[in-house]
């Protein structure tokens, strides 16, 4: 003010002599100072200052706003002035920096990062491009000073996160631009465009989850003003071009990273946004295929199945082991030891423990998976999981078990299997519970509209796993019942009966119906043969044949050759038969030449009964995975 | 009043009298909350050059004056301006001098806790460490009476440059003596003190630690710069109003900055 008015006094005091000529004075004046101000910088104050004047964004810290100030002006003058513009370059870079700049940055220094903030997600490649390139200068300039830096070492952080953004948001902006698109499409298949736009938003999504820029109050409004542009951009880049399947889970996970950060934080506090944001989401809703806009609640619920799909299958080999093979090594493995101990009544049980066994393994997978830090990435992300995903999942995987298991139970215990009544009253109660699972769900999420009540529940129902969980209940329920209706299952509860009553050192026959044959005809059936201690061959499993030239073929799944050329016939009806003649298969697979073995199994598979379990246990554990797979694919 | 009065804005230097302070009401009060506290608090004043911070300092250093010139019976907040100039080269043995000089002078009183506490042995004592220890009795005597001390330092960068001072570690010493004692710096620089210190190696304990939070020296208000204008004008006999139909370009051209 000193010299401004100084000379300002002068020219009043002379009677206005010469009006410009008091400021033509103060300027001449004032260059000079401003030149020993510039020349008593520090040369890297300088370059800072230079390119902050070049980006138009100055930095932020209170102690260097004078000085950018005055550095400003004086760079301005440094570099333009000359004798006849030095009046009009100093009112510009003077007035114009005071006035649009310094106010803004000492009365609110977040307005400017909020101004940026709002700004940046415009659809718009030259803002985008030119704010990433200043971004890029003031960084660089920035990464200079090192520790000397007059920014505080979160102002760097925050920098550099903006400066990720802002390149991510780029590229992003770049794969999306119309005209970009249309020229990329003419290159690049449709998928690969998918993934490249994919990543880019999954890379945005990670700076979003990363962020934590402000880490005040003030900072969340930021978040949820950037979360409202994101949404409103990307609803606007949908209406208009109208390529609603174009993202894949990486647009889900911008949102949901988004969604569940102002659910995490408690998004009434900003009741401005909180509408907005709503408001912007029914819109998505309305553009995007709704199934897919909904998942978007719930992807991390598919990502659970993910992980678990991941941790099961390592490798084609693996699933194919998994899938196929496993139940039917179990189902011979627990027959054969029941075979082992003659107890064929433990048959039941021990099934039932490895179908608890596995199911206790799924969920201790999902846990591991729902708590893993690779998986959730931040803990806001763990205790929305904790909190909300992982009971749902585990509550589908229970009622799943226990669906599983009264199946297995039942078809053990029940002695009136021509009873279908019972079977149908099981199946109405799991569609009972299921739909009172999905209408819970929905009263969770305190949906009042039926519409969108019934949208979501329909979306629960389409979730993979539930997909998976449904085919689960289904198939199980039709295995149960069809196969059963046959006399076979009879079979074995008489089998099991005899087994209960005849001596520990006598041989246990388990011909049930006591079906009379031919002599030279024998039928044995039951889930196993076993020989007996005394020479006497039991047949036992679902069924047996004698052949007509008295061969005793036994098979179910286990069935042993007698040592001591006795067979004891099962019902009463046993037959003699020479042991050299006797084919075994099943139990005795260890005998027999895997060849063999496998015909028996598939032998088996077309008698039913006892085959019933695997083929049952099987779909139970092949529905979920191929669901899983779904999801490990991206589709989800 | 053409040719009769002189220029009020003429004076380019340093603003020696408190007549001639206007503005800054917001950081003096905040200065001097701090430092009369009961227990006086450090305050780094930080501004571009220009920016009033020597003005300021000494403003301030009047103002305490000036207070306990019209409260004589509370003399105990003793309070010393260091002249940048004289201190900067000075050895660290002569800068204690300066010092305790600058003390007595400004609170005879304090003569006493000098004469009760005299080196014990002169023979076996360091000669450069004479001075400190002389300072640092008087200052844990007089604490104990009840005194207050308030050590203003313009331009702390020349002292900061001053290797000999940072060598024999003065400014460690410096801070353990306003730790233990009633005892306040008040500095100005152009950069943080934390900065200036990282610059020129000063000690491995650093000097700003026990001050509270800087306060930057900013441009003026809108209404700072119009009471500048007329204070000045109603000092040297102007109307205050005189210059009031430019004011608003003079502001707008100089940008608040009390310099320009």
């Amino acid at each position: 003010m000193k010299i401004a008015c100084a000379h300002l006094f002068d020219w009043v005091a002379n009677d206005n002599e010469d009006k410009p000529c008091w400021q033509k004075g103060f300027k001449e004046e004032a260059s000079e100072e401003f030149h020993r101000m510039w020349d008593a910088l520090d040369e890297e104050e300088r370059d800072w200052l230079l390119a902050a004047q070049q980006v138009g964004y100055i930095n932020i810290h209170e102690a260097s706003i004078h000085t950018s100030l005055m550095s400003l002006v004086n760079k301005g003058l440094f570099k333009h002035v000359d004798k006849d513009t030095k009046l009009q370059l100093f009112s510009e870079a003077f007035s114009s920096y005071i006035k649009e700049h310094v106010k803004a940055l000492e009365s609110d220094y977040e307005e400017i990062e909020r101004q940026i903030y709002g700004g940046y997600i415009k659809l718009n490649l030259e803002d985008a491009r030119s704010t990433l390139e200043h971004l890029n200068r003031l960084k660089a300039e920035w990464k200079k000073r090192d520790k000397k830096s007059i920014m505080t070492d979160n102002t760097s952080v925050r920098c550099d996160h903006l400066a990720l953004v802002f390149q991510s948001l780029y590229n992003l902006l770049v794969l999306m631009d119309k005209s970009r698109l249309e020229t990329m499409g003419a290159d690049l298949k449709k998928t690969a465009l998918v993934e490249k736009i994919d990543k880019q938003l999954n890379t945005l999504a990670g700076y979003f989850e990363e962020a934590d820029w402000f880490g005040e109050s003030g900072g969340e409004v930021i978040e949820l003003h950037t979360a409202k542009k994101i949404l409103d951009a990307l609803v606007e880049y949908l209406e208009e071009h109208e390529k609603q399947q174009i993202f894949g889970n990486g647009f889900d996970r911008v949102l949901s990273v988004r969604i569940s950060f102002m659910k995490e934080h408690g998004y009434e506090k900003f009741s401005e946004f909180k509408e907005e944001v709503e408001d912007a989401f029914d819109r998505l809703i309305e553009v995007y295929d709704y199934s897919r806009a909904s998942q978007i609640l719930q992807i991390k619920q598919g990502r659970i199945i993910q992980r678990l799909s991941n941790s099961f299958f390592n490798s084609p080999l693996t699933t194919i082991f998994a899938i196929i093979i496993l139940p039917f090594l179990f189902n011979s493995l627990i027959i054969e030891v029941c075979h082992y101990y003659n107890r064929y009544d433990r048959y039941l049980p021990l099934l039932w423990s490895w179908v608890v066994a596995v199911h206790l393994y799924l969920i201790w997978t999902m846990y591991k998976g729902a708590l893993s830090e690779k998986f959730c990435g931040l803990p806001e992300s763990k205790r929305l999981m904790r909190k909300a995903v992982f009971p749902r999942t585990l509550l589908g995987t229970i009622i799943g078990f226990v669906i599983c298991t009264t199946s297995v139970i039942s078809i053990g215990l029940r002695d009136d299997i021509a009873d279908n009544t019972y079977w149908i009253l099981l199946f109405a109660a799991m569609v009972g519970v299921c739909s009172l699972f999905v209408v819970s769900l929905s009263i969770k999420q305190k949906v009042t509209s039926f519409e969108i009540a019934f949208r979501r529940a329909k979306y629960f129902c389409s979730v993979e796993y539930l997909k998976a969980f449904w085919l689960i209940v289904i198939m199980s329920t039709l295995l149960s019942v069809a196969p059963l209706k046959s006399e076979c299952l009879d079979k074995i509860n008489i089998a099991k009966g005899v087994a209960e009553k005849s001596e520990p050192e006598k041989t246990t026959t388990t011909v049930s119906t006591a079906e009379e044959s031919e002599p030279e005809k024998i039928t044995t059936a039951g889930n196993a043969a076993k020989k007996s201690k005394h020479k006497k061959t039991t047949t036992a499993g679902n069924a047996a044949k004698k052949s007509k030239h008295k061969k005793t073929t036994t098979t179910g799944n286990a069935a042993k050759k007698s040592k001591h050329k006795k067979t004891t016939i099962a019902g009463g009806v046993a037959e003699e038969s020479k042991p050299s003649e006797t084919i075994t298969a099943g139990s005795t697979a260890g005998k027999l030449k895997p060849k063999e073995y496998w015909l028996s199994l598939k032998r088996l598979e077309v008698w039913g009964v006892s085959f019933n379990f695997p083929i049952l246990l099987a779909l139970s554990f092949l529905a979920p995975l191929v669901g899983a797979f779904k999801f490990s694919k991206g589709k989800g | 009043m053409k040719g009769e009065t002189i220029n009020p804005f003429l004076n380019r230097n340093k603003v020696t009298s408190s007549e001639e302070f206007f503005g800054r009401k917001k950081e003096i009060a905040k200065i001097l909350d701090r430092i009369t506290y009961p227990e006086p608090q450090s305050v780094a004043v930080i501004g571009e050059r220009r920016s009033g911070k020597s003005s300021l300092l000494t403003h301030i250093y009047h103002l305490l004056s000036e207070q306990k010139a019209d409260n004589p019976g509370d003399n105990k907040l003793v309070c010393i301006f260091l002249d940048p100039e004289e201190i900067a080269t000075e050895h660290a043995s002569d800068m204690t001098w300066v010092i305790i000089d600058e003390l007595v002078s400004e609170n005879q009183s304090l003569l006493e806790y000098i004469r009760a506490y005299p080196p014990r042995d002169k023979e076996k004592a360091i000669p450069e460490r004479h001075p400190r220890i002389i300072l640092k009795n008087l200052l844990k005597e007089a604490c104990k009476d009840k005194y207050r001390f308030v050590f203003i330092i313009d331009e702390f960068e020349l002292l900061a440059k001053n290797k000999e001072l940072s060598e024999s570690g003065y400014l460690q010493y410096m801070r353990g003596i306003s730790d233990n004692y009633a005892l306040a710096f008040v500095t100005s620089s152009r950069k943080s003190l934390e900065e200036i210190c990282l610059e020129h190696n000063v000690g491995a304990s650093p000097f700003d630690n026990n001050f509270s939070s800087p306060l930057y020296l900013g441009l003026l208000k809108e209404n700072e710069c119009k009471e500048l204008i007329q204070g000045a004008l109603k000092k040297f006999g102007c109307e205050p109003n005189y210059l009031s139909p430019f004011e608003e370009e003079a502001i707008e051209l100089a940008g608040e900055h009390p310099y320009f």
